[in-house]
């Protein structure tokens, strides 16, 4: 099978994750409803603050995303398992590689509905400046595709688990931290006005941990989904 | 004639359980196959093991002439597999599904309404799956594992949960498609004696008894 064929599978897949997803619109708006009541909250605590610390709302930003994927990504495979259709999705004649793409590919579309929603509601409760929203999507954007990798592999290495949700909370920060570090270091510097050249070393941190955990879902999930 | 499935000396061992204890079977083409055996008997291991969904633990597996270790996606590619949980998805429509299924096995529009006709749900295709009963949901099950052409149908627990006159429906429907080899497991033998023709009794995750009808 072709790279460009496990591409159109993978896909396919997220298209019928998303779907899915739009006929049952009560959780993807749920987490659209946490997103802003986050940031209207944070914008009750500061609304006397003139001048805001660019690290504290980088950190308030990272931490909406960070629990919105806990969020998104809980359901990822262990809804698969709840319903009995990861026997189907096992049946699928393609490889391994191709159901983790797709779950990884639906986590990223959701997290962008996310940021999109984390964007808009800032420029709104957080007075933040339009000139920052493209460089701050861009390092959410790749903030959101690591977050969709380690996500979707922790959701399928838990996926049996009686008390998936309960380690998801705790297995999913340490493997976050070498994304919320760059993350939050990145936008607290485009919040800051600084040149594009000093955002590079923690975009670059974000990159190399997202070749990372590509490698990583590669070789490990093949084990963990052939029973 | 050359076996469409070959097991040979297949154990699966779930930590300390054994599922499996060195089962050799094979069955020939057209054959229509009943897995008997109480609960825990390995019937469901057995049927994932052909499926691919499952690797042994020890023995060889062959089915359609593919390893089904190694050639585990050309298998999928000939085999259609109905478990005991459906695996139509609620909020898609019974065509939505088809169409999802059929995608990865290049199942075009004309082979969805071939399929969907040959259980009698095309007037139900625009439902969603979630309005579906136990019975539709079953025969959409159906639909959903001929698409591909199958060889080989793996039917799981496949009338647990249906009341006689469904259980009958559909077991007219199986009795139909003769050029498929059906293994079919059960707890309960009185439903799939009438239209099996070989009878294969599981128990401790051993063959107690392989008889024909």
């Amino acid at each position: 099978m072709t790279p460009g064929g496990q591409l159109e599978m993978a896909l396919r897949l997220a298209w019928k994750d998303v779907m899915v997803e739009l006929r049952r619109p009560h959780e993807l708006l749920s987490i659209v409803a946490f997103t802003l009541s986050s940031v209207i909250i944070s914008s009750f605590s500061w609304r006397t603050v003139l001048s805001l610390d660019p690290v504290v709302v980088s950190a308030t930003l990272w931490i909406i995303m960070y629990f919105a994927n806990i969020l998104v990504l809980t359901t990822s495979f262990a809804r698969e398992v709840d319903r009995g259709t990861i026997d189907g999705l096992r049946s699928l004649p393609c490889p391994p590689i191709v159901i983790i793409a797709g779950k990884i590919v639906y986590g990223v579309v959701i997290l962008v509905t996310v940021l999109f929603s984390l964007m808009a509601s800032s420029l709104l409760f957080l007075n933040l400046g339009f000139a920052y929203v493209s460089k701050l999507s861009l390092v959410f954007l790749m903030g959101a595709v690591d977050l969709a990798l380690i996500g979707s592999m922790m959701s399928a290495v838990l996926m049996y688990s009686e008390g998936k949700n309960l380690l998801l909370a705790f297995l999913f920060f340490p493997v976050s931290v070498p994304i919320l570090l760059p993350g939050i270091r990145a936008c607290a510097a485009v919040l800051s006005g600084v040149g594009p050249a000093s955002l590079l070393p923690d975009l670059r941190l974000l990159l190399a941990y997202m070749l990372a955990m590509v490698a990583v879902s590669m070789t490990l999930f093949k084990e963990l989904y052939v029973e | 004639m050359s076996p469409i499935v070959e097991l040979q000396e297949v154990t699966k061992d779930f930590g300390h359980i054994k599922a499996l204890r060195g089962v050799s079977l094979s069955f020939t083409a057209g054959e229509k196959v009943s897995l008997l055996g109480p609960n825990g008997a390995g019937k469901s291991t057995l049927l994932k093991i052909v499926a691919t969904q499952m690797a042994p633990s020890s023995g060889s597996v062959t089915v359609l002439g593919y390893d089904a270790v190694k050639e585990r996606e050309e298998i999928k590619k000939r085999v259609g597999v109905v478990g005991h949980r459906s695996f139509l998805y609620d909020e898609l429509t019974l065509e939505e599904n088809l169409k999802f299924y059929g995608s990865f096995l290049g199942s075009g529009h004309d082979e969805i309404f071939h399929a969907l006709g040959v259980t009698d749900l095309r007037r139900w295709s625009n439902v969603k799956a979630g309005h579906l009963s136990y019975g539709l949901r079953k025969r959409g099950d159906i639909s959903r594992a001929l698409l591909g052409e199958p060889r080989l149908l793996l039917l799981d627990e496949f009338f647990s949960g249906l009341d006689r006159e469904t259980s009958e429906v559909l077991a007219c429907y199986l009795g139909e498609m003769r050029e498929q080899t059906i293994i079919i497991s059960s707890h309960t033998p009185e439903m799939v004696q009438g239209f099996c023709d070989r009878t294969v009794n599981l128990r401790g995750g051993m063959v107690e008894g392989d008889t024909a009808a």
